[in-house]
């Protein structure tokens, strides 16, 4: 069972990574390896956090935003994501079928608290005109100081909007949770533990996207066969 | 050594939070105006730093801004020492004339030179300042380019795919050397490319760049030669975890992946790849 300080220490987390994405802060402590250990951390299960960061990171590996293009929030969603996973398993008493469940269930849940959360924001940006009326008038009536302060408390906004979010995520999905754990037994459901192994092909999808037309192929391919070529060397 | 003190050091951090008040009518511009703030009060109090804004230049520095966030401080540092100067050289202008017709004229003509001092400053100052916004238009362009290319194509990927595949294969490390790598270029280029913006030098998007991270290409290099060992380790797992059998549903994710983002957004990509794979493990 996950505590409310728990689930509050997280939520300050999920502010902290609306701020390093929506701020330009972009020390990349948004990005789900980073968040996936602190959530496990927080959790008391490091291990767990750790790795399902790992295996969502693979699917955000290519995943880059160019020219203002509109991204979901798809981070925020690592965090929720990652606190559910943990808790899923550590409740599920080590059941092969429920183990098998978490990781689906958390990506998926990952993605569309994405998907929300990047609506949410959406809806905001579409008001935030008056951020600018308001500075210009701020400005003609030379209270410039003022415009200084508007710009630094949207870091504050950014910081609250994320935490808000992360702990209505989190609180309404946890119902679902304890409702995941009636799957326990049903041998059906063990294979889907091999999502983890599948997943990083979306990344690699991704990520060959990416550096299509870049005329890099020499060295992808350099780099591929030289790891196939160790890891058969060194068994 | 000069000992720098509060007034004449730049708020540095001002640098790091651009978008907070991003909207659609001036983009970054709020962001821009609060980090070049420094420079306005520098003009208005001598070089100070913290004291008061000059009430013209607030009006002109309030505008639409756009530019690769990263890269913005060589433009903020250019825009804030450029005011600073056409501010110094209107003046010296203005001055010379007044000074030269005084010096020649009765008192009541001095005054008069000086108004005409004053307006051809105004009318000196406002084609410079046209000049300056046109100027930071196009800079800011060319460096969104360029810093969209560095960041976001080359850098980001790299240093998480690296990141990752430590990360899979269990080593906490993973996640240091990801921050410590992303980081190092993060940093180089935000306070370098403000400092040479101070400095003058940089020109255009791709020269700054090339100033500040010479090896930039090796770095794409790189990226591509990660991306290879990433492939082949997720191929290896697969292989191990079900034979050729998720060799081929991992050939077929990639290949889909493809052709959906012809199309698609990265979202329903995901969701629809996502959903076929939890179908094809649980059928």
């Amino acid at each position: 069972m996950i505590t409310l300080k728990s689930i509050l220490l997280i939520s300050i987390l999920g502010g902290i990574v609306s701020v390093d994405r929506r701020t330009s802060l972009r020390l990349m402590i948004s990005q789900p390896l980073f968040t996936g250990l602190v959530v496990g951390l927080l959790l008391g299960d490091a291990r767990d956090g750790f790795i399902f960061g790992a295996v969502y990171q693979t699917i955000l590996l290519g995943v880059v935003s160019t020219r203002g293009s509109r991204l979901p929030d798809l981070w925020i969603g690592g965090v929720v994501g990652t606190a559910l996973f943990v808790v899923l398993r550590k409740s599920s008493g080590a059941d092969p079928a429920v183990m098998g469940l978490s990781t689906a269930y958390a990506v998926f849940v990952a993605v569309i608290v994405g998907v929300i959360a990047g609506a949410v924001y959406r809806v905001w940006e579409s008001r935030s005109d008056f951020l600018a009326d308001l500075s210009m008038e701020l400005i003609e009536r030379e209270k410039v100081q003022m415009v200084s302060a508007l710009h630094v408390s949207m870091i504050a906004f950014h910081l609250l909007f994320g935490a808000v979010l992360t702990f209505i995520f989190i609180i309404s999905s946890m119902p679902l949770n304890d409702k995941l754990l009636g799957f326990s037994g049903m041998d059906r459901l063990v294979s889907l533990k091999y999502l983890e192994i599948l997943i990083p092909f979306i990344g690699i999808g991704f990520l060959v996207n990416l550096l299509a037309g870049r005329g890099k192929y020499f060295w992808f391919a350099a780099g591929f066969l030289v790891t196939v070529v160790l890891v058969n060397a060194l068994g | 050594m000069k000992n720098r003190s509060k007034e004449d050091t730049f708020p540095i951090w001002r640098l790091f939070f651009i978008e907070a008040s991003r909207n659609s009518k001036l983009i970054d511009g709020i962001g821009f105006f609060h980090a070049v703030m420094p420079f306005l009060k520098a003009k208005k109090n001598g070089g100070n730093l913290r004291g008061v804004v000059d009430g013209e230049a607030a009006v002109r520095n309030l505008d639409y801004f756009n530019c690769n966030p990263m890269l913005a401080p060589f433009v903020i540092a250019r825009i804030g020492t450029l005011e600073n100067d056409i501010a110094g050289r209107i003046g010296r202008r203005t001055d010379k004339r007044s000074a030269s017709e005084s010096s020649s004229k009765s008192p009541d003509s001095a005054n008069r030179s000086g108004e005409g001092g004053a307006i051809e400053g105004a009318q000196l100052g406002s084609d410079y300042f046209a000049k300056l916004a046109r100027y930071k238009n196009s800079l800011s362009s060319s460096l969104t380019s360029v810093g969209d290319y560095f960041f976001e194509i080359v850098l980001v990927p790299l240093s998480m795919t690296l990141g990752t595949i430590l990360a899979l294969k269990g080593l906490y490390v993973g996640v240091v050397i990801f921050l410590a790598l992303y980081n190092f270029y993060h940093f180089r280029l935000r306070i370098g490319s403000f400092n040479l913006g101070l400095e003058g030098s940089g020109g255009s998007g791709r020269n700054v760049l090339q100033r500040l991270v010479p090896e930039h290409r090796f770095l794409e290099g790189l990226l591509a030669f990660t991306v290879g060992v990433f492939s082949a380790i997720v191929f290896v797992r697969g292989y191990n975890a079900g034979r050729g059998r998720f060799v081929i549903v991992g050939l077929i994710t990639v290949a889909l992946v493809l052709l959906l983002r012809k199309k698609l957004s990265f979202t329903f990509t995901i969701i629809l790849l996502f959903l076929a794979l939890s179908t094809y493990l649980v059928v």
